[in-house]
């Protein structure tokens, strides 16, 4: 109700204001608008941030973590195929055999995954 | 100073070409002893090189232009040029590494399996981190606008939020990556998919990262006044920069995340 | 940083004493109260120099040019004020350049920092051979091959 009131109070005041002081206003905003990027650019990007773009990252970090929620994480069945694991030349870090990034549980160095021997 | 009858900038002597190419030369062959030979003095020797020239230089440029008022116009407008040509070559960079993937995918060869992704490999789904990650992205394009525009218009708190909130988006974007390539259930070994998957993107990546320090030097600047409402170069070209970092993703992600899988 | 503070409150202070403000620190006050300063406030060195010619719009004469300004005067001050405009207009000389005609009433116009420049003429459109003299200051000189008007102009604008 609050609210309705000070909408209608909001669109009656110009109607007061006289003829001529509207006209200068209406005059400089034009003038504002005309210099290059317009003046109130910030403001648009700054609401396009909070409205769009955030909100945007949001949704997919609730549609990232529900479709986590889904994952099963069994281990494939090891296959020693021949165009993957390969070893050519030894990695230069570590023991040589890992790659930079080794998860024991997703990655299978060339001999089966990790676990499986102990 | 002699009376200059040009507004061109006449560049002082300076090491740090010379220091910069033996840097660039003792990192290249410093990669090829540390992976030949698994001794990595060469590599350290040219990263330390390398910063020390990329801090002194890029330190030099900024007094020369902000504080000695050396970039006037036609200076501002060659920087403009020379930016574009960087990029333009950061553009052919990449698309070596799409030439690749695309040479390896779209006709997969029997050794494969005669399939993409090859036999064995699990993908990632592309619906997933990668759209957060697109997400990340865009929205940090979205901010660095925001920015630019505060900048254009003098509104210093707004200029200084938007660019940190823009390098935040970027370390959240290198965050999740690394979280993906830890958990990724393939490797940089797994034949031509490993390959082409993480050079492609781990070269991305670090352009990311390389994106995030040009911004957040940028804000650094920006907190230190160097920034004017007119000229403000440094921080477009690092715009411009982001701007590519984040194309390059959309392009990745449609090819080799989501069409490569 | 403390100096700026300072400028800031000065600025604020004073607008706040005086009602009737003139126009020029009101639209300072208000850009320094945002934060970020404008060139007009912080642009140094050369930089500075070739804003405010570029504002003046106003080209720098030699003594030498006056002198032969004064033989022509009229047409000197035609051709600098056509070179002003082409300045102003486009001060990063991304438009394409302004086209002469190259008569003797309107030759072509060859901005010029020194006393000399080298001159390219096409002579007519599609020719394949460009015509190469040097341009010295004073009258106008012709192409020694079709004949096109060119007249030296000395300015420090960037062009």
């Amino acid at each position: 109700m609050a609210a309705l009131a000070r909408l209608s109070q909001a669109l009656r005041v110009p109607l007061r204001v006289p003829l001529r002081s509207l006209t200068r206003d209406r005059r400089q905003l034009s003038a504002a608008a005309g210099h290059g990027h317009g003046e109130h650019s910030a403001k648009t990007w700054k609401i396009l941030t909070f409205v769009v773009a955030l909100p945007g990252v949001a949704v997919c970090m609730l549609n990232m973590y529900l479709k986590e929620q889904q994952h099963s994480h069994e281990q494939p069945e090891f296959i020693p195929y021949t165009h993957l694991r390969i070893r050519s030349k030894r990695f230069p870090w570590g023991d040589g055999n890992k790659s930079l990034f080794h998860n024991p549980h997703a990655n299978a160095l060339p001999d089966g995954y990790e676990g499986h021997d102990e | 100073m002699a009376h200059q009858a040009h507004a061109y900038h006449m560049v002082d002597p300076s090491p740090w070409p010379l220091t910069g190419a033996i840097g660039a030369l003792l990192l290249t062959s410093g990669l090829a002893v540390w992976f030949h030979f698994h001794s990595t003095i060469l590599l350290s020797l040219g990263l330390i090189l390398l910063l020390l020239t990329m801090y002194q230089w890029w330190r030099d440029i900024i007094r020369e232009g902000t504080f000695q008022g050396h970039h006037t116009p036609p200076v501002q407008k060659g920087l403009r040029f020379g930016m574009i040509l960087f990029i333009t070559s950061e553009v052919f960079f990449f698309l070596g590494f799409f030439w690749a993937f695309y040479h390896s995918s779209l006709a997969p060869t029997p050794e494969l399996g005669g399939c993409w992704p090859p036999t064995g490999i699990t993908t990632l789904d592309p619906f997933e981190v990668p759209l957060l990650n697109t997400a990340v992205l865009l929205a940090s394009g979205v901010t660095v606008t925001w920015a630019h525009h505060s900048i254009m218009e003098g509104e210093r708190q707004q200029a200084i939020q938007s660019l940190a909130l823009t390098i935040l988006l970027g370390f959240y974007f290198t965050f999740l990556q690394a979280m993906e390539y830890y958990e990724a259930p393939f490797t940089i070994a797994d034949g031509v998919y490993g390959s082409t998957f993480f050079v492609a993107t781990g070269f991305h990546g670090l352009h990311v990262i390389i994106g995030s320090t040009f911004l957040a030097v940028c804000l650094l600047r920006q907190i230190q006044y160097h920034f004017t409402s007119e000229h403000h170069f440094g921080f477009e070209a690092a715009a411009w920069y982001w701007h590519f970092v984040d194309v390059v993703w959309l392009f990745l992600y449609i090819s080799i995340y989501w069409w490569g899988s | 940083m403390a100096g700026r503070l300072l400028l800031r409150a000065c600025t604020t202070t004073t607008l706040q004493l005086r009602s009737n403000v003139v126009a020029r620190p009101l639209h300072r006050a208000m850009s320094t109260a945002k934060g970020i300063p404008t060139d007009d406030e912080q642009a140094t060195g050369l930089e500075r120099r070739a804003l405010q010619a570029l504002k003046r719009g106003k080209v720098t004469t030699t003594t030498t040019t006056i002198d032969t300004m004064l033989n022509a005067r009229v047409q000197s001050l035609k051709l600098t004020c056509i070179l002003f405009k082409c300045t102003l207009q486009d001060p990063y000389s991304i438009l394409k350049p302004k086209k002469y005609a190259g008569t003797k009433e309107e030759p072509h116009i060859v901005p010029c920092t020194g006393t000399k420049r080298l001159v390219g003429c096409l002579c007519e459109e599609d020719n394949t051979a460009i015509v190469w003299f040097w341009l010295h200051e004073g009258d106008a000189q012709r192409c020694p091959s079709c004949g096109s008007h060119y007249q030296l102009v000395h300015n420090e604008l960037p062009h």
